[in-house]
């Protein structure tokens, strides 16, 4: 029983720290936004006889707020629950 | 004699006509689907920015008299548009915009105030009335009327038709609470204050 024999706390934490990391990096790449995910980004054009400046809507997923949110609180949780094993294996 | 009276009258009149111009009717419903009407509302932990594009209506415009100015302005609800669906949704929704019941924002221009014109660019206070979700209030905005004669083949290509292109280009404020918009709630995700801007092109085809 390789799984019983590994430090289980040990294992949580670090599951829970990657869980955390994620979450911050794939908030990072989303544009650290406060605001929640998006579906749409807008692109600049310019109308080149009037010279009214407009967006074009394009489909592009971005994360939000959210990923961090989720990273933090499921890390925490993963990383609050490792307490519950002991710290050495069961062997 | 008859004949010579009759003639002298009706070059007259086109002089006359000629000089003081007559109001061209714009058409805003933008076939190139540039028309877009953008809204901000910056609340403390949250900034919204959106925008419109389903817009339409039409505007009597002479640049000779623009104090003249007239028209009407609509806006399609349903073309309101924030990137994140669920907002959107929200948005549209029976409690904020509740485009079931209210499919349309209207702009009536009744007049212009304060009119500079340079070239072929005026600036005015545009005074109308705006209804939004059925509720109608007075506004004014300062705006720029930029009167492109002739551009409107240039504009849409070969295959367009020749005409006169109008161009507005207007901000102004309106507040939640005087439309009726969920008055009073989420302040601080959604600000009460709404920064309205636009920039939208009219066409008239001779």
């Amino acid at each position: 029983m390789l799984f019983l024999s590994l430090p289980m706390r040990s294992v949580i934490q670090k599951i829970s720290i990657c869980i955390l990391c994620v979450g911050i990096v794939v908030w990072l790449i989303g544009g650290a936004k406060k605001g929640f995910y998006v579906s749409t980004e807008e692109r600049p054009q310019l109308d080149p006889i009037t010279e009214i400046e407009y967006t074009e809507t394009h489909s592009k997923f971005l994360p939000g707020v959210e990923s961090l949110a989720i990273g933090v609180l499921l890390g925490g949780f993963l990383f609050l629950g490792s307490f519950l094993f002991s710290k050495t294996s069961q062997n | 004699m008859l004949m010579n009276k009759l003639s002298i009258v009706f070059i007259a009149g086109v002089l006359t006509s000629q000089l003081s111009g007559s109001p061209i009717s714009f058409d805003f419903a933008d076939p190139k689907g540039v028309n877009t009407i953008n809204f901000n509302l910056d609340a403390p932990l949250e900034s919204i920015n959106g925008n419109a594009k389903g817009v339409s209506g039409r505007v009597r415009f002479d640049a000779q008299a623009p104090l003249a100015t007239k028209g009407t302005i609509d806006l399609d609800v349903s073309t309101l548009h924030v990137a994140n669906p669920r907002m959107k949704s929200h948005m549209l929704g029976k409690q904020w915009m509740d485009v079931e019941n209210h499919p349309d924002i209207q702009f009536i221009v009744n007049g212009l105030r304060n009119v500079k014109t340079t070239g072929n660019i005026t600036t005015a206070e545009v005074v109308g009335e705006l209804t939004i979700k059925g509720v109608t209030r007075q506004v004014s905005a300062q705006t720029t009327l930029t009167y492109l004669k002739g551009k409107l083949k240039a504009r849409m290509g070969p295959r367009g038709a020749d005409g006169d292109l109008l161009v507005l280009r207007t901000k102004f404020y309106v507040s939640r609470s005087d439309f009726g918009i969920n008055a009073g709630q989420n302040e601080e995700r959604v600000a009460e204050e709404i920064e309205i801007s636009l920039s939208i092109a009219g066409q008239a085809p001779y």
